[in-house]
């Protein structure tokens, strides 16, 4: 084991001084000379035909510079990879948010004159609110298509029928996990500036370089004239995979001829933008008398919303992900991903694996009920092992379940207090598991490229296409810098996303920063390295040297030269002034999952357990008191900031276990579309948190690091329910647990007195 | 549209100003507008979240949701007016210490509302941290960093001190 | 939107009558949410921050308690004049979160505007099926109602009614004094005229024979109104109940005085309360509204405004 001197430590994050002073830029504190702002006119209705559109009006009013429609925008219609998407409403308005007219003028206030003088007529249509109304097809979402199916697929692997036939033990229920807001708090902005035939956009994005694509498609321009630059970004979790934002700022832009900002507000970030994908599973199992999984059988119905955007993805990876987890022997899954008129739907940390796990490990535990063993023995029973091949081809190298297991169960006491519970109080246990970095982005690879640069000015400046969102990818990639050559976290200069300067980017998504950027970032180390050494050796007259420490010591002696800095300016110098570049490529070898969606489709997987202790009241109210949360994410590269990540992840969680709920009615609107309704956790709400980590000491990943982004996340809504239904007998198989559900629960189990009983 | 403009008489950040501007004014807007300190964020426009808080006359306030007028004669204290990079205040570094911030879109408004707690109550313990925290809404860290910032901060401002005259520990 | 600062109750007064769509405002933290998200607009606000008649909790020299209508609720919680009325203390330091109590007023709160998921959360940009509130002909809470059903959610009114507060309201032609409960009228309106301003409340002088109690039910602890709310004011002699006020807040749209069940506590004992309380839960829950949310329907608020009242009259009992 090596010797390692920044990576594990809990080092300051290199973007953190910036914030607390209050200086960090956000994409809406931009302010350019000349700025126009961008406001949009949504649709008055869920669903209905554009009869009639008429922005003379707004046009005339004095100040307004711009007012376009989807005639001005003919390519509008193909956004997205899927091209499902328009970005203006082209005759049909199909969700609440969709937007008909985008307004550029002198300041916010004439904006909002300009989208009230507006005039639209509108035919209204019937609204499909819900997946069950989308089944049946009664009433088409969108005038395009001749039923409400956007995607439908099934997979299956080995011989379910025989499998379930041949079960001693068989469960079956059915879950609802529903459409969630990502709730970052920074709502999406951008300012486009338009000028010399360039199109410049300064925002936030997930994805700089699929927002570049877009911009250049969207407006005509060609791709070399767009460039997008980075602001600093308030949360993401998935939201900012798709940038609606940036394309009408671009397209008012280059309508104008001047800068354009446009921010949305709470509101249209809620109505107007991804929320994740809602889902409605019903789940089977059959099992043998000592608790071995043999297949499983899953129906999948997912709510993609007004278009399909990312939600095909996100239905595939919930169909498929969750089963690698365990030795079934055989699976079969029939996915439905439905248009309804609401706001369309997308990634959310997770990608719709914490959908399906909220099945997967509450009907686990219905099984460990039937089978009366202990769910952490029946879960333990099932784990995939290191270096075996998940059932749909995951070919899992480091995989720490078991000690996860082991390590969550000391700290919430299982073995004892599943035993001796008090009155009242319950455990409850679920297991997850998510990829280290996945395949997926326009065009899609694999790989990641990683750029580092170290010039005369001693400056070490790397280049990232990817994106900081406050999961700390800026600072990872400074520790391994410094790492790398000895030097503190604090001196390396991390770049990201400006689509001039910095590789080409598939996106930050997939938890694939560890394992992908982190790797390249090594190679790109060591590039630098041999070129420095190699310079200094030629140009400065040494023997061979080595980078130690912060200095240029003799590889043979040891002997200290010359500090690093010094080598590389006077190395440099020698050189023409040749800065010292390295790139490094990580290319991990995955495929994309073939039709079936089988395929070793990430360089590695992590996995996690999460446990919860409540408290279930008299009234049926319950306390979530303890959650424990412990991840195998390889080798931890920096203990502070992978806590973050833990605590805040399952808080999220907790938000949608107990609290969080959009509530879509049935004009297909959220009606709880404020932070005050959709009630995300506050600080009161925070239970006992214990992160824990288990290191395994990947093969791939950089000093054997996997990634942790989205694991957190996963597996926290079914542990919360299964530790209630320890408590009390009362199981929950659809989130939010509110106060109705409660109080349904119990007049349904006082009806069913007797037949039920916890363990 | 003509909206009727107000002198408003304010003091932000230690500097008095007396400028003409539109009397329905948000405070928040009027600190990101007029006076450029993009340090206060915008976000809900509701009072429900927290990023906009700053202090009035020291007490915490939603900007978003007071009108400029609402401050006039009174002193507005912004992050702006808490530290710089040479010299941060104990808030700034303790939160730096314990890692309290992910995407920093909440920590200006958290940090603010942590310095009329501690301004006020030298000593809070876990449960007074959390009742003075739970008007800021925080998306990324989980809240726990954050808790255990307050208390550092407490330490450092309190010059070590860690118990109160009566005996409690924070 | 102008905002006017106004000098003088008088001018104030004046200005209302002569601009009838003119809207006070004191913390601003109930109106100006509404208006930063476009559920509702107004072309003139009337700012009262200057009017001193409005401020300051004193005692008069009758032992009655004036609080200002300007007294913000942090002040409550921390004026050592009201650590009697530990109900009102309560209720006032639960309200939203520390932000808004440091700048929401007690005139304010007692005064606020009804609310529903429908209307608060409506989207403005949209105009279809408008609700009473917004200009429209429906209400989303009650098929077929005639008006508005807005739950009135207020935490501080229902402790005040217990008490037996009164409110005091100017005009520029009297100053009237009626009891807080009276200032609720059907359909959210408020029994304050257009030109008149509420001054302030008088709380009864306190005795040591007095116990009152409020509780709240919540989904957060921070920000959300009250699901359900009920607040006690308990008279004793002797250890024995003399008079007694149960209130419910959140129930309908306005506070529910529950005066039917009184006849069961009156004589009896105070550490029977929470034993008694057991026997008229139904006579509460009657006094709940229907009312739609997402998080809670009928049943569950009945069960709730049981839930509240029996541990609102615990706390009483634990007081004892």
């Amino acid at each position: 084991m090596e010797d390692l001197h920044v990576i594990g430590k809990s080092v300051r994050r290199v973007d953190a001084l910036a914030k607390v002073l209050g200086k960090a830029v956000y994409s809406d504190d931009l302010v350019l000379p000349h700025m126009l702002y961008g406001k949009a006119l949504h649709s008055s209705y869920p669903h209905a035909r554009i009869l009639k559109l008429d922005v003379s009006k707004a046009k005339e009013l004095s100040g307004v510079h711009a007012v376009l429609t989807a005639e001005d925008a003919p390519n509008n219609k193909k956004y997205h990879r899927t091209g499902d998407t328009w970005v203006l409403a082209d005759g049909e308005v199909r969700f609440i948010g969709d937007i008909v007219a985008i307004v550029a003028a002198k300041n916010e206030e004439i904006a909002e004159e300009a989208i009230r003088l507006i005039e639209v007529e509108y035919q209204p249509l019937p609204v499909v609110a819900y997946i069950k109304e989308a089944l049946t097809a009664d009433n088409l979402t969108r005038n395009d298509k001749s039923d409400n199916i956007a995607m439908s697929f099934n997979v299956s692997r080995g011989d379910v029928e025989s499998d379930f036939e041949k079960a001693e033990v068989f469960v079956t229920h059915r879950y609802i996990f529903p459409s969630l807001h990502q709730l970052h708090l920074e709502p999406n902005s951008a300012t486009a500036v338009y000028g010399l035939g360039k199109l410049t956009v300064y925002c936030g994005s997930q994805v700089w370089f699929r927002t570049r694509h877009e911009l250049a498609k969207i407006t005509g321009l060609e791709e070399e004239n767009v460039i997008v630059k980075a602001m600093e970004i308030g949360g993401a979790f998935g939201a900012r995979n798709e940038q609606i934002v940036p394309i009408l700022a671009g397209l008012l832009a280059v309508a104008t001829k001047r800068p354009v900002k446009f921010t949305n507000s709470r509101l249209e970030e809620f109505l107007a933008t991804r929320p994740s994908v809602g889902m409605e599973i019903e789940l089977s199992m059959a099992a043998d008398r000592d608790g071995r999984l043999l297949s499983k059988k899953a129906k999948v119905f997912a709510d993609f919303g007004a278009f399909t955007s990312d939600s095909d993805a996100v239905l595939g990876i919930a169909s498929l992900r969750a089963d690698n987890n365990y030795n079934f022997r055989s699976v079969y899954v029939e996915s439905v991903g439905l248009y309804t008129n609401h706001t369309p739907t997308s990634a959310y940390r997770g990608f719709g694996n914490p959908q399906m796990h909220f099945a997967l490990e509450s009907l686990i535990d219905e099984l460990a009920g039937k089978l009366e063993m202990d769910p952490t023995l029946v879960r333990s029973k099932n784990f995939i092992k290191p270096n075996q091949t998940g059932i749909h081809g995951y070919q899992v190298t480091s995989c720490g379940l078991e000690e996860c297991m082991a390590k969550a169960k000391e700290l919430i006491n299982w073995d004892e207090r599943i035993k001796n519970k008090p009155p009242g109080k319950g455990l409850g246990v679920a297991a997850l598991v998510h990829v280290s970095s996945s395949r997926a982005g326009e065009p899609e690879f694999a790989g990641s490229c990683s750029m580092l640069r170290l010039d005369s000015n001693r400056k070490f400046t790397v280049f990232v296409g990817e994106c900081e969102m406050g999961q700390g990818a800026c600072t990872v990639m400074a520790q391994i810098v410094a790492e790398e050559f000895g030097i503190s976290p604090q001196d390396v200069t991390v770049v990201m996303g400006d689509t001039d300067l910095t590789p080409f980017s598939t996106g930050t998504h997939g938890s694939k920063l560890a394992t992908n950027l982190g790797n390249s970032m090594l190679f790109a180390c060591k590039e630098v390295k041999e070129k420095l050494t190699k310079c200094i050796r030629e140009h400065l007259g040494t023997g061979p040297v080595d980078i130690k420490d912060g200095n240029i010591v003799g590889s043979y002696t040891g002997e200290f030269l010359m500090t690093l800095a010094e080598g590389v300016e006077r190395a440099c110098y020698a050189n023409s002034g040749c800065p010292f570049i390295g790139l490094g490529i990580f290319e991990p070898k995955t495929v994309m999952g073939d039709r079936t969606g089988y395929g070793h489709i990430a360089p590695t997987y992590s996995f996690g357990i999460q446990m919860a202790e409540v408290t279930v009241l008299e009234n049926g109210h319950y306390t979530i008191d303890k959650l424990i949360s412990v991840h195998d994410i390889g080798r931890v590269i920096n203990q502070q900031m992978a806590l973050g990540q833990v605590y805040g992840g399952v808080m999220q969680a907790v938000g949608c276990t107990s609290m969080e709920d959009l509530s879509v009615n049935k004009e297909g609107i959220y009606q709880a579309n404020t932070l005050l309704e959709y009630k995300p956790p506050t600080i009161l709400e925070m239970p006992e948190l214990f992160g824990g980590f288990v290191e395994t000491i990947d093969p791939y990943g950089p000093y054997g690091a996997k990634g942790i982004a989205e694991c957190p996340n996963i597996s926290v809504a079914p542990a919360v329910t299964n530790a209630i239904y320890n408590a009390c007998g009362l199981r929950f198989d659809d989130i939010p647990v509110t106060p109705i559900k409660i109080h349904q629960k119990m007049i349904e189990a006082k009806g069913n007195k007797g037949k039920e009983s916890p363990r | 549209m003509e909206d009727r403009t107000i002198c408003l008489r304010i003091n932000i950040n230690g500097i008095d100003y007396r400028e003409d501007i539109p009397s329905d004014i948000t405070l928040l807007d009027y600190l990101r507008k007029y006076r450029q300190l993009m340090g206060t964020k915008k976000n809900c426009g509701a009072g429900e979240c927290g990023t906009c808080t700053v202090l009035l006359d020291g007490r915490a306030v939603y900007s978003c949701i007071t009108l400029a007028i609402q401050a006039y004669g009174k002193k507005v204290e912004t992050i702006e007016s808490l530290g710089d990079e040479e010299s941060l205040h104990p808030i700034q570094q303790a939160y730096l210490d314990a890692g309290a911030l992910q995407c920093g879109y909440c920590t200006p408004g958290m940090i603010m509302t942590t310095k009329e707690l501690l301004d006020n109550n030298p000593y809070p313990q876990d449960r007074e941290i959390r009742e003075a925290l739970a008007g800021n809404i925080c998306r990324c860290t989980g809240y726990r960093q954050i808790i255990e910032a307050v208390k550092l901060a407490a330490r450092k401002m309190s010059g070590g001190k860690t118990e109160r005259d009566d005996g409690h520990e924070c | 939107m102008n905002v006017n600062r106004m000098e003088s109750l008088d001018s104030a007064c004046r200005f209302l009558e002569e601009n009838p769509q003119a809207k006070l405002i004191a913390g601003g933290t109930d109106l100006i949410p509404r208006l930063n998200q476009k559920i509702e607009s107004r072309e003139d606000l009337c700012f009262l921050d200057n009017l001193e008649e409005l401020r300051g909790i004193k005692g008069n020299d009758d032992g009655h308690m004036f609080i200002g209508a300007l007294t913000r609720l942090v002040e409550l919680s921390k004026s050592p004049f009201l650590s009697n009325y530990t109900a009102l203390i309560k209720a006032a330091g639960k309200v939203a979160s520390p932000q808004i109590r440091n700048q929401a007023t007690i005139g304010g709160n007692i005064l606020q505007e009804n609310r529903c998921m429908y209307f608060n959360q409506a989207v403005p940009w949209s105009e279809i099926n408008l609700c009473y509130k917004r200009g429209g002909n429906k209400c989303y809470q009650y098929k077929n109602s005639k008006e508005c059903m807005a739950l009135f959610q207020s935490d501080i009114a229902p402790v005040l009614i217990a008490y037996g507060a009164k409110a005091l309201i100017y005009s520029n032609d009297n100053t009237r004094e009626i009891p807080v409960s009276d200032l609720y009228l059907p359909a959210g309106k408020k029994n304050v005229g257009h030109a008149e301003i509420l001054l302030g409340i008088k709380l009864p002088p306190f005795t040591d024979h007095y116990l009152s109690s409020y509780v709240r039910k919540t989904i957060r602890g921070s920000f959300d109104f009250p699901l359900m709310s009920c607040a006690v004011f308990v008279t004793e002699k002797n250890e024995k109940i003399v008079d007694i006020a149960v209130v419910l807040g959140s129930a309908g749209v306005m506070p529910a005085d529950i005066k039917d069940i009184s006849p069961s506590f009156i004589g009896k004992r105070i550490s029977d309360l929470p034993q008694l309380a057991l026997g008229v839960l139904d006579a509460v829950a009657k006094h709940v509204a229907p009312f739609r949310d997402t998080r809670v329907n009928t049943p569950v608020r009945k069960d709730m405004a049981k839930t509240v009242f029996i541990e609102a009259m615990n706390e009483i009992a634990s007081q004892n």
